[in-house]
């Protein structure tokens, strides 16, 4: 059989590129095969889907050598409506990629047909069946401008779709989407792939490329890593050189020296759930030596060393309520203590997180980033009263608000607009009345901790996204402020970002801040936050330690909320434990029985 | 999100219209004064629009968004009325300053104008879709280049306007002040721009991509998947509607 | 520099790509929403232009002058038919601009200062004899006409009082329009602006 995309010795220089995007590339993918691309930031990953749709070399021009065939046609001298008849291209962020041009989304999807010149019938036909394919037959009349980000996703791939591709490419189409996004993403690839679409997808999110991938292809620096089926590239060992970090239950099999029936790591939970029932038995029969190293600390195993020892809550809403204008209202008489009071030690009627950093969980619509708001000044309550050290913030403007509360917001560029990324990271500071001198001493300091110190002179708009957001949380973190909010922080990261802002959040901490996290990102929870409060529809439904929260299935899933996947794994295995990291998890596990053996273990895994 | 315009969603007559018929309404009634250069005329033409903006049930929309330009025209009649050249006989006298009857009936000549070209494209836009106009334009032979950046705007003014607030509030959390005497609010202004525009622009690259593996440098003719908005009056009223302009040019030289 | 390896391009050249074509629709956006902006921190200022300036900069005269004219006819189509009249003033804008900037008026603040004069004037020896056409010389603000009224009653002749109507009512604006367009120019990424040919005005990262 013969491929359908063919990829030989490629190599590519952007025109402004200092080294090469991609050195002498190769690989080839048969019909009907799903691939995952993986990688480190700027591996070149987004660079190879330009070249498979032939926007590299002939929109961006360059340096270009190797070869690239997709259907049989050579990329380099197929104009890109041509290929695009044949392959079709969806990007990372989902509104960029609409036409800008059509009022609903099945005129939307029609867009690409009517520059082809479908004729009116077959596109008709066509747009209903694409539809179809990703699930928004019933969003047809609304404006996609109104969409969420995974019903914008698919709406990007039905547009695609009725092109009737060969191959489609995705670059991290769920890189920019929160849980229940991805999980229709992926939902919608899995129907694709059962229809036989070739697919060539770029992920982050590890764990669910892995149900679904055929071939993995590992780049960093521009260069393939490791290629091969996924059981291969995983057991390589490359993907850990690489700075990318294994889904955590892989990586307690990994530890354990759990394998699946045909010997390599299992892929799925459930392979997991499998390979260690029977590595539990053979360890019962005395054959087993598990690879044990304590790996990480979950959050909470560090709460002695946060000082509980305050009276007065660090922010404190009383009795707040709120309605936006249009009436919606989001909370009535709420009342809840962050930063330093135990639950225990609340005041009368109050619900407490306790000390520590505290995430802020709960689905889209919630109210997480209305109560930030509240807290910021940038919305103000009903009635009821914020007090922030005791003190009541109602008669300050959130500039002044800013002094104490650093409020990091999602998307970065709702407000880089500087020409150096030191420029942007002083802006606070300058604000805040600082000394131009002073401000660039903090804006360096800053820089340096979330590892952009290298780059202080680059245009903000010249990095990539994972690093516009550390930008604007440095541009924060330079003011100084005792009360940190950080709004997603972790979506575009890649595992090195994500380690970093959980040190980040550890480290301020200590130094007696107060860090508040929204986030769905449960892993990064249970490592690095061991506060929680839980938000559904405007009302506080626990508060407390992570550990006690996560305890709850019931209750995160009226949330909305899917625990920790190391947690899902040990309730799968029917433990009575509650390990909220992989280090945790074996640790447990090795106490069971199976017990670490006097030889020293072979592999050290990291963490 | 607002959309752009002054559309108005209703169901008339007017508003079943093709937007062609329409548009070639507008342009012909607006220019009837500047041919007839005639009051009278000017006068008949402006009652045909009023007639028209209650067939499509916009009358009063229409005449609230005239009212905001009533100011400028309340100036037209002073400054018109104290230095027309062609001022002879004083009509009223405030103070030092001298009101001309020549003046003011220069004035009303010009606003009366000024409302019927008003009023004649209030017929179309208050009943028509901005995009489906465009879109009736690009069927009748608009490039389709240009279609798009028509179109394209549409969608993407709402969607920046939008944006001003969320950034508003990112600097406002950054320390930047949005309130206070004139020179504060001048300071926010690149704060709040700069996000919105170089943001806007970043993404304008990606849309071009997309656009590119959609076809859009596709040769050969385009197709449309809206079937093409007929209406059995279209012809009628077009021709209606240049004949008025024809006749108001007759008067004019006859006249 | 950062642009050093572009092939120079000459005052009027053009690069027409799907990249240049969308800068029309984002410029006029800009030309909207740098009003809407100015309204909601309550400016005396109009700031309607600098999306136009900014396409100018980026992408040359021809394109500058595009997105001014399509600015008018779209805003003509939606919201006010009187815009249709002004809409060679937009082309002036966008032409002026576009070529000041590829004279190497925006290597620096300064010049850019210059550039936002040459553009305000320009501006407003195109309007003016609309105004005289559409309003026996008006131009609708109170300073200017306030200006106009005392300078006819003087006797100055409509023509010239006509013009400095516009011209004070202008000046402020359009420099200020240039200025803002400046450093927003100044603060895109080189991998946008690696994308379009900028000629001279690529020059201003020397600094």
């Amino acid at each position: 059989m013969t491929p359908i995309v063919e990829v030989e010795g490629l190599t590519y220089r952007y025109p402004t590129g200092q080294a090469n995007a991609l050195e002498n590339v190769s690989f080839a993918v048969e019909a009907g095969q799903l691939v995952g691309v993986v990688g480190p930031n700027l591996a070149g990953k987004s660079t190879l889907c330009y070249a498979l749709l032939g926007l590299v070399p002939q929109v961006f021009r360059g340096q270009y050598e190797g070869r690239v065939t997709v259907a049989g046609m050579d990329v380099n001298r197929t104009p890109v409506h041509e290929l695009a008849r044949r392959a079709g291209l969806v990007f990372q962020n989902p509104f960029t990629q609409l036409s800008g041009a059509r009022l609903t989304v099945e005129e939307e999807v029609a867009f690409g047909l009517e520059n082809f010149g479908v004729p009116r019938g077959e596109m008709r036909r066509r747009v209903e069946w694409a539809m179809d394919q990703v699930g928004i037959v019933h969003l047809r009349e609304k404006s996609p401008f109104l969409l969420s980000g995974g019903e914008l996703q698919r709406l990007a791939i039905a547009c695609m779709l009725a092109q009737r591709p060969d191959v489609l490419v995705l670059d991290e189409p769920t890189s920019q989407l929160d849980p229940s996004g991805t999980r229709e993403v992926f939902d919608c690839i899995a129907r694709l792939r059962a229809d036989g679409l070739t697919v060539v997808m770029v992920e982050h999110k590890l764990e669910r490329l892995l149900e679904h991938a055929d071939r993995l292809l590992l780049l960093a620096d521009g260069r393939v890593r490791a290629w091969g089926p996924p059981g291969e590239v995983l057991q390589s060992g490359q993907l850990e050189s690489c700075g990318l970090a294994l889904p955590a239950p892989i990586r307690v099999a990994a530890c354990l020296g759990a394998r699946s029936a045909s010997g390599s790591l299992p892929l799925r939970i459930e392979d997991t759930v499998a390979a260690l029932r029977v590595a539990r038995l053979a360890a019962k029969a005395g054959s087993f030596e598990p690879a044990v190293r304590t790996m990480d600390t979950p959050a909470d195993r560090e709460e002695s060393r946060l000082s509980t020892s305050r009276t007065v809550p660090r922010i404190a809403l009383r009795g707040v309520s709120f309605a936006y204008p249009d009436g919606t209202r989001v909370f009535q008489e709420l009342s809840l203590a962050l930063g330093g009071v135990e639950p225990g030690a609340a005041p009368e009627g109050y619900v407490a997180a306790g000390a520590g950093p505290v995430a802020l969980i709960g689905e889209n619509g919630a109210g997480k980033t209305t109560l930030v708001k509240l807290i910021a000044g940038l919305l103000r309550p009903q009635s009821g009263e914020i007090l922030i050290d005791g003190q009541a913030i109602r008669a300050q403007t959130a500039a002044q608000i800013a002094r104490r509360v650093g409020l990091v917001f999602q998307n970065p560029d709702d407000q880089l607009f500087k020409s150096r990324a030191l420029e942007e990271a002083m802006f606070g500071a300058l604000n805040l009345g600082l000394s131009p001198r002073e401000a660039e001493r903090r804006a360096r300091e800053a820089l340096e901790r979330v590892g952009l110190g290298s780059l202080a002179e680059e245009n903000p708009y010249d990095l990539s996204l994972g690093q516009r957001k550390m930008l604007a949380l440095a541009s924060v973190l330079a003011m100084q402020t005792p009360i940190l909010i950080l709004d997603e922080p972790t979506i575009a990261q890649d595992h090195p970002g994500v380690e970093r802002i959980g040190r980040l959040v550890r480290e301020l901490q200590t130094e007696g801040r107060l860090v508040i996290v929204i986030t769905h990102d449960m892993e990064f929870v249970a490592s690095y936050c061991p506060r929680v409060v839980v938000l559904a529809r405007g009302a506080v439904l626990a508060a407390g330690s992570a550990r006690a929260v996560f305890a709850q299935p019931e209750l995160l899933g009226q949330a909305g909320l899917e625990p920790p996947s190391t947690l899902r794994l040990a309730r799968a295995l029917g433990l009575s434990a509650d390990p909220l990291t992989p280090g945790e998890f074996i640790e447990y596990w090795t106490g069971l029985g199976a017990g670490p053996s006097d030889r020293p273990a072979a592999s050290v895994p990291p963490g | 999100m607002r959309p752009v315009g002054l559309y108005v969603e209703r169901q008339s007559p007017i508003h079943g219209l093709d937007p062609i018929t329409k548009l070639s309404y507008a342009v012909c009634l607006a220019l009837v004064p500047f041919v007839a250069g005639d009051l009278r005329i000017t006068f008949v033409a402006l009652v045909v629009n009023l007639g028209l903006l209650v067939v499509g049930r916009v009358l009063r929309e229409g005449l609230l968004a005239l009212a905001g330009v009533g100011f400028f025209l309340a100036t037209l009649f002073i400054v018109q009325g104290m230095v027309y050249p062609g001022n002879a006989t004083p009509l009223v006298s405030v103070g030092p300053l001298v009101l001309y009857q020549e003046g003011l009936a220069h004035a009303a000549w010009l606003s009366a104008r000024f409302i019927n070209l008003t009023l004649s494209a209030f017929v179309l836009l208050f009943t028509t879709r901005p995009a489906d106009l465009v879109d009736e334009l690009m069927r009748a032979g608009l490039p389709p280049r240009v279609g798009y950046v028509l179109l394209s705007v549409l969608q993407i003014i709402p969607s920046m306007a939008a944006r001003v607030s969320v950034i508003q509030d990112a600097q406002r959390s950054r320390g930047m002040e949005t309130e206070g005497p004139v020179w504060v609010r001048m300071r926010a202004l690149l704060p709040v721009l700069g996000p919105l525009v170089i943001s806007s622009l970043v993404a304008m690259q990606e849309r071009a991509l997309a656009l590119e593996v959609r076809g859009f440098g596709a040769p050969g003719p385009r197709t449309f998947y809206r079937p093409p908005w007929q209406h059995r009056l279209a012809w009628p009223v077009r021709l209606a509607a240049l004949s008025a302009l024809l006749g108001a040019l007759v008067w004019r030289l006859a006249g | 520099m950062a642009t050093g390896a572009q092939p120079r391009a000459g005052v009027w050249t053009t690069r027409w790509t799907t990249l240049t074509l969308v800068l029309i629709p984002v410029g006029i956006a800009i030309n909207f929403v740098g009003k809407f902006v100015a309204q909601a921190l309550k400016l005396p200022l109009w700031l309607d232009s600098i999306g136009t300036v900014l396409a100018a900069f980026i992408a040359g005269p021809w394109v500058g002058a595009l997105t001014g004219a399509l600015n008018n006819i779209i805003y003509g189509l939606t919201v006010d038919p009187v815009s249709f009249w002004y809409f060679i003033t937009s082309v002036g804008i966008g032409l002026s601009a576009g070529i000041m900037a590829r004279l190497g008026f925006i290597r620096s603040t300064a010049r850019a200062v210059v550039a936002g004069l040459v553009v305000a004037l320009v501006a407003t020896v195109v309007s003016f004899p609309i105004n005289i056409y559409l309003w026996s010389g008006q131009t609708g603000n109170v300073w200017g006409d306030a200006l106009f009224t005392a300078l006819t009653l003087r006797g100055v002749p409509l023509w010239l009082a006509s013009f400095l109507d516009e011209l004070v009512v202008d000046l402020p604006d359009k420099v200020l329009t240039v200025l803002i367009a400046f450093g927003l120019f100044r603060a895109l990424p080189r991998r946008l602006l690696s994308q379009f040919d900028l000629g001279e005005a690529g020059h201003r990262r020397t600094a």
